[in-house]
């Protein structure tokens, strides 16, 4: 009897051994990933996985018997998609399914069309955050988001414990567990963490590099980090609760960090804003200030190419802009490197001209923080290219030299949009830039921007071929449209390409595409090396 | 993989004043400038005069407004509702550090660490008033204590340590701390460059470059460090090898792809690296026309 009661007593412990949080997606490097959750009873760790989904032949383990786990995978191929379970090694508690999935990053340097996802003080786990989050889903759908971001006040009021499972793990479930998230800590975050002692609700939660385990400069600290993806070198600060002194540790680590940098693209993101007049006033709160003075100098020499912030409850955007650490009645046409509305539709993209970190070649500035919520304020910070008092996320497309962004609102309307390019001059009259569609043929997006001070009539695309860099093979695209009628001074148009019979064509392979214009008076020709995504 | 014992035990020694902030009643989304902030709390304090809580609430939003007076004010209301709480000694303690007043700070800090010995934050605070004061000694015995305390100390603590030690000449002990760094948080390039400083202000710069060729090692790009072992050398007066590191740091750059080398950084650090060797190129000349 006692042995059946024994036997009883381990099935039901068995029985009721659930995943109560996660699993969540950490540290994503091209060779290894960090796979996270919480069980209501304490277990031993494993993870299962491997690249097929019915196949999870692969295991991670730890012995230790916590409720808290964490299983480093290591040993994984760049660019490749792994399905996973979690659960002990008795037992699998969750995932083994299509929907427990990752994808490792790419080799650092490689251009791989990259979709990040960015969300701002979006802990109010209520209604807002989830039209946020839908209008994204919707606006993304199969896409795959290649990785997230949150810029702070990630969980109200207090980031505790169970703010963090109503704000985060059960507002972005199917997010959490398909791509990584890498988190910044806000003023509401720190009310229950501190950067100091690494300790708290934030830091007991998230498994940040302290290493440069994910590329950069080891900082010895999770409050500060940064990781490369691809050809995108990311940097977190900490703006709430850690020495902010131009001299001390975080600012001699970003110098060094950035130092080291070879990636494309490097974009910065922390909580408080240095250029906002929205719930929060860059002019006058000390945090914003310090990042704005100290920060700034070291990451504009070191070629950044977007800030991202929130604390303000808006979004506001900047021009392209350079040089400004004072208040905002000093700002001045000075700082504007492009002064336009960085729309490939409207004055122009946003051209940077150096292929990877060009030191004050100009940045953008995006208050990202109505995720969750709408706090109005003057919205009027002469550096803003666009202040709107709208809930929404932020969405980067990053393709090779292009990078897009976009301010999705609640209701999926996309208020703004911009557009950066790398290795250009304003010169550049023909631009191209790959994806593919559905059906995996190449995409050629073709711009074409009047460089010349006098409107252009009657421009069209009469021929746009692709091929092998020596031109043995090649396919001839449809330009649509063909006719772009008259092209003002400074403004571009954007013309699509489809190139048939292009979905067999490996990613990362090297070839040319041509494009002829006529227009009248003349015809023009330009041949681009590009790189298939 | 950090094991939650440990953190659990770090949350232990959280430095009090979170856990005060935690406990502090929150307006549900608090917003606006810290001005507005001071309004509703003041209007609460006004409903609930005798709750100290809440002029340490105000405290604090003084305290980061930079208004250390009524930050001061706040707290001593405070402490007056809650004589026993020696908690309130921190916040006190705090401000009147950030007011310029680190004598007043290292006086009340001394009496809440009486009672609670292991406060991190109060060991910290009396840390940087004590080199305020040029203590240096004490300085660094109170960070030691916060670094043994912590599970994860912030590189911070490791280098305003060694500054400390560095600045009463105990130099063995300033580097042995941040190798203790090194070793507990890793490779962190802000104490190794720190370490790499204090050696070569000493003039021991064989243990400098050692130090320097690990980072080089590691290093993605070797331009900058290649450079920084000849500016050591030529300190050091060794100049035909200080000319050999300038010369790989020109290497260097010359085999750097278009787009890196013709950034500012980098023509910036050539032309930096040009000059230096060219100086150097001329004490040797110097030296054999004599």
């Amino acid at each position: 009897m006692s042995a059946v009661f024994v036997l009883l007593v381990a099935s039901f412990a068995a029985q009721a051994q659930t995943v109560a949080r996660g699993p969540y997606l950490q540290t994503g490097t091209p060779t290894s990933t960090v796979v996270r959750w919480r069980t209501n009873t304490a277990t031993n760790s494993r993870v299962r996985y491997g690249t097929s989904v019915g196949s999870l032949v692969s295991f991670a383990d730890d012995s230790a018997v916590t409720t808290e786990h964490a299983v480093t995978l290591s040993g994984l191929n760049p660019n490749t998609t792994y399905f996973y379970s979690v659960g002990t090694t008795a037992a699998t508690l969750a995932g083994g399914d299509a929907n427990h999935f990752f994808v490792t990053a790419p080799p650092p340097g490689t251009p791989k069309p990259t979709r990040v996802w960015i969300l701002g003080d979006s802990g109010t786990a209520d209604d807002n955050a989830r039209a946020v989050r839908d209008a994204y889903f919707n606006f993304t759908g199969a896409r795959h988001t290649d990785l997230w971001l949150m810029l702070g006040d990630n969980a109200y009021n207090d980031g505790t414990d169970s703010e963090y499972q109503a704000a985060v793990f059960d507002m972005y479930p199917t997010m959490l567990r398909k791509s990584v998230l890498w988190p910044t800590l806000g003023n509401h975050d720190g009310r229950s963490a501190a950067s100091q002692t690494q300790s708290g609700v934030y830091y007991n939660i998230f498994t940040l590099p302290r290493l440069g385990e994910a590329g950069g400069v080891a900082s010895g600290t999770e409050a500060y980090y940064s990781f490369t993806y691809g050809n995108i070198h990311f940097i977190c600060l900490d703006s709430f609760d850690t020495d902010r002194s131009a001299e001390g540790a975080m600012m001699s680590w970003l110098r060094e960090d950035l130092a080291n940098n070879t990636a494309l693209w490097t974009i910065a993101f922390w909580h408080h804003p240095p250029y906002t007049k929205g719930s929060h006033d860059s002019d006058t709160e000390t945090e914003l200030i310090e990042m704005r003075q100290n920060a700034l100098p070291i990451l504009e020499a070191g070629g950044v190419d977007l800030v991202l912030a929130g604390h303000s409850h808006s979004y506001e955007r900047s021009f392209l802009i350079d040089g400004h650490y004072g208040l905002s009645s000093t700002f001045s046409a000075a700082n504007k490197k492009d002064g336009g509305d960085g729309r490939e539709t409207g004055t122009g993209a946003y051209a940077k001209p150096t292929f990877g970190p060009g030191p004050r070649e100009g940045a953008v500035y995006a208050v990202a923080g109505s995720s969750g919520q709408i706090s109005s304020g003057a919205l009027d910070h002469p550096a803003m290219f666009i202040s709107l008092d709208r809930l929404g996320s932020m969405v980067l497309d990053v393709n090779n030299e292009r990078l897009d962004a976009k301010f999705l609102d609640n209701t999926g309307v996309t208020r703004d949009s911009f557009t950066v390019l790398k290795g250009t001059t304003p010169t550049d009259p023909v631009r191209v830039a790959l994806s593919r569609d559905a059906s995996r043929n190449l995409v050629a997006t073709i711009n074409i921007r009047n460089t010349l001070s006098s409107p252009v009539p009657n421009v069209a695309v009469t021929f746009v071929r692709a091929s092998t860099l020596d031109g043995t093979a090649f396919v001839d695209g449809v330009p649509v449209p063909q006719s772009l009628g008259t092209v003002n001074p400074g403004q571009t148009r954007t013309v699509a390409v489809t190139f048939p019979g292009t979905s067999g064509v490996p990613s990362g392979f090297s070839g040319l595409v041509r494009v002829d214009l006529s227009y009248t008076g003349g015809t023009f020709s330009d041949t681009q090396q590009v790189v298939t995504p | 993989m950090r094991t939650f014992s440990a953190l659990r035990a770090a949350l232990l020694a959280l430095s009090a004043s979170v856990w005060l902030a935690v406990g502090l009643p929150q307006p549900a989304a608090a917003h606006g400038d810290i001005h507005e902030r001071i309004v509703k709390v003041t209007r609460q304090i006004k409903r609930e005069p005798k709750n100290p809580l809440l002029y340490l609430k105000r405290g604090e939003l003084h305290r980061a407004h930079g208004d250390w007076g009524r930050a001061m004010a706040d707290f001593k209301r405070a402490a007056r509702l809650k004589p026993a709480d020696a908690e309130i000694d921190f916040y006190r303690g705090r401000v009147s550090l950030e007011a310029g007043r680190p004598e007043a700070a290292v006086r009340l800090l001394d009496r809440l660490l009486a009672k609670r010995k292991d406060h991190v934050g109060a060991l910290v605070t009396r840390a940087r008033a004590r080199a305020q004061l040029n203590q240096h000694q004490a300085a660094a015995e109170d960070y030691t204590s916060v670094i043994a305390l912590l599970p994860a100390p912030a590189p911070d603590y490791y280098i305003e340590r060694a500054r400390a030690l560095v600045a009463v000449r105990r130099i063995e002990d300033a580097l042995a701390g941040l190798d203790q760094g090194i070793l507990r948080l890793g490779p962190v390039i802000t104490l190794e460059l720190f370490a790499i400083e204090v050696e070569v202000g000493e003039k021991r710069y064989d243990d400098a470059l050692a130090r320097l060729e690990r980072i080089t090692t590691r290093a993605a790009r070797r331009e900058k460090w290649l450079a920084s072992r000849g500016e050591i050398l030529a300190r050091a007066g060794r100049n035909a090898e200080a000319q050999a590191a300038f010369a790989a740091a020109l290497k260097e750059i010359d085999a750097l792809p278009p787009h890196s080398r013709q950034t500012r950084m980098v023509s910036e650090l050539e032309a930096s690296t040009r000059a230096a060797l060219a100086r150097l190129t001329t004490v040797t000349d110097e030296k054999k026309l004599q």
